[in-house]
């Protein structure tokens, strides 16, 4: 049934909408009058502001409209992290309507994630409008360093959940140090690039991240990022995510250098036996005396494993993992470090990869060999995926 | 097995392990105890709705229950947000008006795994369409009178309208 105010407001429309045509027949010097047309215009004016309260009640007997702004929000936060959080798209989803645009703008999830890149369209401003429509929300950050998003981040540590930083230099190397704790963050993204007009200089982890200022960091990634010692990276406890890429060349021999060993690896990888991600990509120091065996460690909840390494160091890997048929693995092998590639060294990596998929139900696992990269890669790799 | 009745009075009779897919049932069966034949009243959910909703619960029944805190917000991959299993995307391919009244159920059943899906459907139908395309989708027309469309756009400018 329509509500009583809809009923009022739809006779006292239908009043206005009467009295132009008794204008009409007035005289024209009564038209001319200020009053008289101040009068029409704000006539005009409510008959429209009725017509759209009108539109408002269609609209609110859509059958979309049944579904909880609670509810609504998730879908509209469904649909910003498909189409790309980072980016400021979804937010055409409060040009809809009254009421979605009331949702969104009440809901500071949506507002929760801000980032200082192009996708993002930066600036100062719409930062802060970001800022403020989070309403204390815990935020996810994307940032490279520069003066203004440090001073944000700091503003916001409290309530910073998801922390990605890009760059390019070694600004990093005092980007912490203003920043007392971080009680919020779960997910530690942290990546150096190179480029030609920003050549790299080795930067560490803070050493305070994993000394009690992030209780609860479960989801790390570091790329080209190293700890000051293996004893700081052993201390990377109870992560369910953990990411450990090196992706610039040889070249950088501090970075090379400062790398974890196997034994490291090994014991980092001990301290959180609730991984469910594993990605290892050149980030093991290579030397002949750490390949050894070490003590089994399993890992029952491992959903992912990515493995693109040396063919030594990553059979040593698999020889020390246990995890479960189901695990999605990846595995790109590269030429042993001390001689060529002998048919041994993949015999004896696909013993390993076989052993972990003996138990597996269904089709019968497909492990694929190819060659093909020997044609166009001098440094001979071998990529093996298994599923 | 279990008994429940619908707002239009039909009575399903389900086992345990099926209708306990849904929290309320679950936690109405633990207070009512083990023996109790007596029917569940479900005065929210009609007869056609809980067919859909104990089909989706038979075919599911057994799989882990997601947890109660399950989160996604941390999960950036844009794949899992929006991402939906063979056999779901066949059951929810329903008229809208069955589907909303899915995920209304879903909510208040508490069957939180029927209830993702049936967000992530809509959430889909949205994805990459412009206002316009939205409110001829759900059949909504714009409401906002000029100015307020005008003031809206001016404090939103990175909210493109296509």
């Amino acid at each position: 049934m329509m509500p009583v105010d809809i009923s009022n407001q739809l006779d006292h429309l239908a009043k206005i909408l009467r009295e132009p045509m008794i204008m009409e027949s007035m005289p024209r010097l009564q038209l001319s009058r200020t009053s008289e047309r101040e009068r029409i215009r704000k006539a005009i004016d409510s008959g429209i502001d009725i017509l759209a309260d009108l539109k408002s009640y269609r609209n609110a007997i859509a059958s979309i409209s049944f579904l909880p702004d609670e509810l609504l929000t998730d879908i509209f936060y469904k649909v910003m992290i498909s189409e790309g959080a980072w980016y400021t798209r979804w937010c055409r989803l409060i040009l809809v309507c009254r009421r979605w645009h009331r949702v969104a703008m009440n809901n500071g999830k949506l507002w929760s994630w801000i980032s200082d890149d192009d996708s993002f369209e930066y600036n100062g401003e719409r930062v802060e409008v970001w800022q403020t429509r989070s309403r204390g929300y815990p935020l996810s950050f994307k940032f490279s360093i520069d003066q203004y998003s440090s001073n944000l981040l700091a503003q916001n540590a409290h309530r910073v959940r998801l922390l990605a930083l890009v760059g390019h230099t070694n600004d990093f190397a005092d980007f912490f140090s203003r920043i007392p704790n971080f009680p919020m963050l779960e997910n530690l993204r942290f990546s150096l690039r190179s480029s030609d007009e920003h050549p790299v200089t080795l930067v560490n982890v803070p050493s305070s991240l994993v000394e009690g200022r992030a209780p609860r960091l479960r989801r790390i990634c570091l790329e080209n990022v190293v700890f000051k010692s293996p004893e700081e990276l052993q201390l990377l406890a109870n992560v369910t995510h953990l990411e450990l890429i090196k992706s610039l060349d040889h070249d950088h021999r501090d970075l090379e250098t400062a790398l974890p060993s196997l034994k490291d690896i090994h014991d980092t990888i001990q301290q959180s036996p609730a991984l469910q991600t594993l990605i290892i990509r050149h980030y093991v120091s290579i030397d002949i005396r750490d390949i050894q065996s070490f003590p089994t460690i399993s890992l029952p909840d491992l959903g992912l494993l990515d493995l693109n390494m040396d063919i030594q160091i990553m059979t040593a890997i698999l020889q020390f993992l246990t995890f479960p048929h189901t695990t999605h693995t990846s595995y790109i092998a590269h030429p042993r470090f001390d001689g060529p590639l002998y048919i041994r060294d993949i015999k004896s990596l696909i013993i390993h990869v076989r052993r972990h998929l003996q138990h597996h139900q269904g089709n019968r696992p497909e492990i694929k060999l190819s060659s093909s990269w020997l044609t166009y890669d001098n440094n001979q790799k071998y990529g093996i995926s298994a599923y | 097995m279990i008994v429940l009745k619908t707002s239009d009075n039909e009575t399903f009779t389900v086992e345990r392990d099926v209708a306990e897919r849904s929290v309320l049932i679950k936690n109405m069966l633990d207070d009512i105890g083990e023996n109790s034949e007596q029917a569940i009243p479900l005065p929210n959910v009609n007869s056609s709705v809980l067919k859909k909703v104990l089909e989706y619960c038979e075919h599911h029944r057994g799989e882990p229950l997601p947890a109660a805190d399950a989160d996604t917000s941390q999960d950036d991959t844009r794949k899992r947000t929006t991402d939906i299993s063979e056999w779901d995307q066949k059951f929810i391919t329903v008229d809208q008006e069955m589907l909303f009244e899915i995920i209304l159920a879903a909510n208040y059943l508490d069957i939180k795994s029927l209830l993702d899906v049936g967000c992530k459907t809509v959430a889909n139908m949205i994805k990459g369409k412009t206002p316009e395309e939205i409110r001829k989708l759900f059949n909504i027309v714009n409401d906002f009178t000029p100015e307020e469309e005008a003031q809206i756009k001016k404090e939103n400018e990175w909210a493109e309208d296509r």
